[in-house]
């Protein structure tokens, strides 16, 4: 149990080094629906909130709700092809904001290496807003593994560390390229909950102007 | 806002926990946790074990222990029944370390499957008095973890045990690990 805490331990402290003084903060919430029929297509459903925490300046206010859809295609042993349609509302919350339908390509490879797994995604992805389309390129590397023994059960803890570069281009702006880390805690509740809290800091448009935002996410995933 | 999350968040661990009937899982304990018996014998193997650990196993009434570790560049596997009696050893090995065997087991999963993979072999061992680390003989089965691809254009991963000389003896089909909670 001693290693079990030193890890929780680093996973916790390890990011606040990172916050510069001009971050701002977010909150986002998500509940997934995931299916998985016994062949080598799954589906994803996902519901996701995203807010702003209350500062000096500006009152708590949730900036857009979010609905998703990923159709998954397992591809060779350790490789998965997804498409994704996005829909996110900013108009209801903030009127005046665009609101975005997201198309979205999806490669991952994952291997597992005792209980590590170690997981290559690459996603391309057309942003469609009402003045302008945005084309987005990101490629996230992932390790995740159970915080207690070899393999996940239920009741039990694990974590995820991600790193990913993104680089967007559209007509109207500069290229865009970003960088995100996140850490990630959950618990597999039972064998259709899991539940997962995680942060993420943003070093936002690293060859314009610098700006960082750190995500704070709760999330509930239920197996259909 | 995010500490009534947290709080509820290890509430519903908590819950799962005492909710938890069917007790399975296995976690990584101390050597005092082990039964007498299993260190004793595993003390009697020859040789340095580096990176030595223990792990408990649950799986309803049935409790089993298991220490992992290096031992002359090879990677262990000893498992010891609820009172440390020995159950079996098994010991990491490469393809080209099965011998002709091998050509037997892949004759089989050739035959049996569109595709396959091996990405895991282990040499088993019956408990016998005497284990000589330096030269563990020829061993009374292979234990294989094999990702397959039926004709049915399925994929499925085995736990696939084959006897001393490669013939097919019995297989285990394993709950592959989902990823979709990290995936999107």
């Amino acid at each position: 149990m001693n290693s079990f805490f030193s890890k929780l331990f680093v996973l916790f402290l390890l990011p606040l080094g990172l916050f510069a003084q001009d971050t701002r903060y977010m909150s986002q919430h998500e509940i997934a629906l995931n299916y998985s029929p016994p062949s080598r297509w799954s589906y994803n459903f996902e519901v996701t909130n995203r807010s702003t925490f209350p500062e000096e300046d500006k009152p708590y206010s949730v900036q857009h709700l979010e609905f998703s859809h990923f159709t998954t295609y397992e591809s060779g042993f350790y490789g998965s092809v997804s498409l994704g349609l996005r829909y996110r509302n900013r108009d209801w919350l903030e009127p005046g904001r665009s609101n975005e339908v997201r198309l979205t390509q999806q490669y991952n490879y994952a291997r597992t290496y005792n209980q590590y797994r170690l997981g290559h995604r690459l996603r391309v992805e057309q942003r469609f807003y009402e003045n302008e389309t945005v084309y987005r390129a990101r490629y996230r590397l992932n390790l995740d593994f159970p915080l207690q023994g070899l393999r996940l059960d239920d009741g039990e803890f694990y974590a995820a560390i991600g790193l990913e570069t993104l680089y967007s281009i559209s007509a109207l702006e500069k290229p865009d390229l970003n960088q995100r880390l996140t850490l990630t805690l959950g618990n597999q509740i039972s064998g259709t909950l899991k539940l997962q809290i995680a942060a993420e800091y943003r070093k936002e448009d690293l060859t314009l102007d610098q700006e960082n935002r750190v995500f704070f996410y709760t999330a509930a995933k239920i197996k259909l | 806002m995010k500490y009534p999350i947290l709080a509820l968040f290890i509430t519903l661990s908590c819950l799962a926990h005492a909710q938890n009937l069917k007790q399975e899982f296995e976690q990584g304990i101390e050597a005092k946790g082990m039964p007498e018996a299993a260190i004793t014998y595993l003390q009697s193997l020859e040789g340095t074990k580096k990176r030595l650990q223990y792990y408990r196993e649950q799986d309803g009434e049935r409790q089993s222990f298991e220490a992992k570790f290096k031992l002359n560049g090879e990677k262990y596997s000893v498992e010891f029944d609820q009172t440390g009696m020995l159950e079996d050893i098994e010991i990491i090995r490469t393809q080209k370390e099965m011998g002709a065997t091998l050509t037997a087991v892949k004759n089989y999963l050739e035959t049996s499957f569109e595709r396959h993979r091996i990405e895991k072999i282990q040499a088993h061992y019956e408990p016998k008095t005497v284990f000589n680390t330096a030269n563990p003989g020829i061993p009374d089965a292979w234990e294989l973890i094999v990702a397959t691809k039926n004709t049915e254009n399925k994929l499925e991963r085995f736990e696939m045990t084959f006897d001393a000389d490669g013939n097919f003896l019995k297989s285990r089909k394993i709950v592959r690990r989902s990823y979709e909670f990290l995936l999107f």
